[in-house]
């Protein structure tokens, strides 16, 4: 197969058509014997993990793949590496893949990590002069010095799952598939691996990630999937489709099932809306000197009002903003059990409007865009009672203020003083 | 057969490291490769050319037997070895298979090889014994690899078979060896074919290992080669059983890898 150049845009290095993988469930194992033999009726019961997936990744995109557990992101995977045959539709692949499903596949306690390497090589095609070449910076990234003659059963676990990473990873492949295998490591292997991984996105490889968390799927990646119950539910920005994914399980965490729960896409730009409708968040703006803004300036005195319907009783109402930037970092974020509200909105009653201002007396951020997501739910936490959850609810351009100068993203008060010693 | 070739530094690389971990932590090392079968034709010659005074009719060599019985028993060993670890291959490399992706002939080629290999290593200490005890079998014995290869490509053929019967039905972890068994003891290893009854000996050569353990058996012991005819049913057996695996193969190939 001839791996596409890089340069080449828009050509997809994977084609994901009508996928669809179903499982044969059979009553009992001679049910099985029967189904071979020509002319028996179907004996078994398919039970289907993903259905009619449609998606092309184009050659250098990053994709990250999110899912609750057993959603179908792990079968996902395994048709894409060809582990697994899809039972519907089709997956077409460009170039060299190298699946990370699990670190240290093959190795063998008794062999020395050398002897482990070219193993796991030859396992992933290479040649041995292939391998030999790669040693040193295998042995560099793993930083096992002197103990790769060794058995690898002597190796302490952060070696290995090094060893194991920097071998899977020791020829650039066109695709890289990882699933999770990162997270068995320490915060300093895991920061080893991203960096890697960064170089490889830098020198044009796709990648396909799978992973619980948001921070490496936003830092990592262009685009996110999210699959839920084996489809296709949403295919976009990470933070959009991150802020969806988190208000999935935040419902999912939602015992009442009797109130209309819902999760919305909003139009372009507005973001996710999700909860379970107890109150409502009406309308957010933005007040400078009482007009309603969608810019203002660094150091600024401003007033973020909201109102909420209540239209049913609910034990306790607090109501959040917290202010993200473009990337979707969390910059700020409060709400009125901090602020010592949480008595009087206890007594809010069926039917009420309430209005909420939140008092910005300096808007200390640095310029640029931001969005707010605002939030109406029971106690302190989000995830009792989410009554109603809105992500990118407005969105705010900051200008340059009038202070002095700053980098970063925030102005913290910061006087100078001069001493000569 | 592409995939085999990208992965003949991964074969070769497994049957070295299989053969190295059999002696890795002992002081012998690779001498120990040989232990075992020269003790195993020490004692068959021993025990049948001394002691039990086993005598081969038409033979009329003090070891003849148990040069005969040791071609045999090596060959047969060649088969029923291969078989059974064809039968695990899946099962014992389910996690592999799981994880990469990754030709899975490969395996049954490493499989084959380095049970040819312990065959070979057996078969020249046999034939070290024949130089030094027997009379000299002559370049004959060499043609004994080209049957080996017969039975290797035999056991391959039906160990696939056994090993996508094994991933959906466990039975065969128990019925394989019996069967074994059963085909061993129908075969002229331990006994010749002499002693058979009259009116089994037409029907000997419908067992699909005779041609080989006979041509190997008279290629050692350097008598007449059994006829022609007698390796149609070794040939019909390795077509059948390579035709019945490569369609389970296609049929199951998916529903394997689901069940692993």
């Amino acid at each position: 197969m001839n791996a596409p150049k890089p340069q080449v845009a828009l050509q997809a290095a994977i084609q994901v058509q009508k996928l669809g993988k179903a499982f044969k469930f059979y009553a009992r194992n001679f049910a099985r014997l029967l189904d071979w033999l020509p002319g028996v009726p179907s004996q078994h019961q398919l039970k289907w993990v993903l259905q009619d997936l449609n998606f092309q990744i184009q050659l250098g995109e990053s994709v990250g793949i999110l899912g609750r557990n057993g959603a179908g992101k792990s079968t996902l995977l395994k048709l894409m590496t060809g582990t697994l045959v899809p039972t519907t539709g089709q997956v077409e692949i460009q170039g060299r893949v190298a699946a990370l499903l699990e670190l240290g596949m093959g190795f063998h306690p008794e062999f020395t990590g050398y002897e482990n390497v070219r193993m796991a090589g030859q396992l992933q095609g290479l040649s041995l002069e292939e391998i030999d070449q790669c040693m040193d910076d295998i042995v560099a990234f793993a930083e096992i010095g002197n103990a790769l003659h060794e058995p690898v059963r002597v190796y302490s676990s952060g070696m290995l799952v090094r060893l194991a990473f920097a071998t899977a990873t020791a020829v650039k492949p066109d695709i890289l598939i990882i699933d999770e295998a990162l997270a068995v490591g320490d915060a300093y292997f895991q920061h080893k691996c991203y960096q890697r991984i960064r170089e490889f996105k830098a020198q044009g490889t796709t990648l396909l990630f799978v992973s619980h968390d948001p921070l490496a799927i936003k830092s990592l990646c262009d685009r996110a999937l999210l699959i839920e119950a084996g489809q296709l539910t949403l295919d976009g920005p990470p933070e959009q489709v991150l802020d969806y994914y988190n208000a999935l399980i935040a419902m999912n965490k939602e015992t009442v099932v009797e109130h209309a729960a819902y999760v919305e896409v909003l139009p372009a730009q507005s973001g996710v809306r999700s909860g379970s409708g107890e109150v409502k968040i009406g309308q957010v703006v933005l007040l400078r000197q009482g007009l309603e803004v969608q810019q203002c300036f660094e150091g600024e005195s401003v007033v973020l009002a909201v109102d909420v319907q209540v239209s049913k009783a609910v034990p306790s109402l607090t109501v959040g903003f917290m202010i993200k930037d473009r990337l979707g970092n969390d910059i700020f974020g409060t709400n009125t059990f901090h602020l010592g509200l949480s008595s009087m909105l206890a007594g809010a009653k069926p039917g009420q409007r309430l209005r909420i201002q939140f008092e910005i007396a300096q808007l200390h951020l640095a310029a640029g865009s931001y969005n707010i997501s605002m939030a109406a739910h029971g106690d302190d936490s989000h995830l009792s009672g989410n009554y109603d959850w809105w992500d990118q609810a407005f969105t705010l351009q900051v200008g340059q203020g009038q202070g002095t100068g700053f980098a970063g993203v925030v102005r913290l008060p910061v006087s100078a003083k001069l001493t000569v010693m | 057969m592409k995939d085999l070739i990208r992965f003949r530094s991964y074969i070769w690389g497994s049957v070295r490291r299989e053969f190295n971990l059999r002696f890795r932590g002992s002081i012998f090392g690779a001498a120990l490769v040989f232990i075992a079968p020269a003790i195993q034709i020490a004692i068959y010659a021993l025990v049948f050319g001394s002691l039990l005074k086993g005598r081969l009719p038409g033979h009329a060599g003090q070891y003849a037997y148990p040069v005969y019985l040791c071609a045999g028993l090596l060959l047969w060993n060649l088969f029923a070895e291969i078989v059974q670890r064809s039968q695990n291959v899946y099962l014992d490399n389910a996690n592999l298979i799981k994880k990469t992706s990754f030709p899975l002939s490969a395996l049954a080629v490493v499989n084959g090889v380095s049970c040819s290999l312990t065959w070979g290593l057996s078969m020249a200490l046999l034939l070290v014994f024949l130089l030094v005890f027997s009379q000299s079998p002559g370049a004959w014995i060499l043609l004994t690899a080209p049957v080996a290869l017969c039975v290797v490509l035999f056991a391959l053929a039906l160990g696939r078979c056994l090993s996508m019967l094994q991933v959906f039905f466990r039975d065969f972890t128990v019925l394989t060896p019996l069967a074994l068994q059963c085909l061993f003891w129908c075969s002229p290893i331990v006994y010749p074919v002499d002693v058979l009854p009259d009116f089994v000996q037409p029907w000997v050569a419908l067992n699909p290992i005779y041609a080989p353990l006979s041509t190997a058996q008279a290629l050692v012991l350097g008598t007449a080669l059994p006829q022609a005819s007698v390796w149609l049913s070794t040939a019909v057996a390795m077509v059948v059983l390579g035709l019945i695996g490569q369609t389970m193969h296609r049929q199951l190939r998916a529903d394997m890898l689901d069940q692993l």
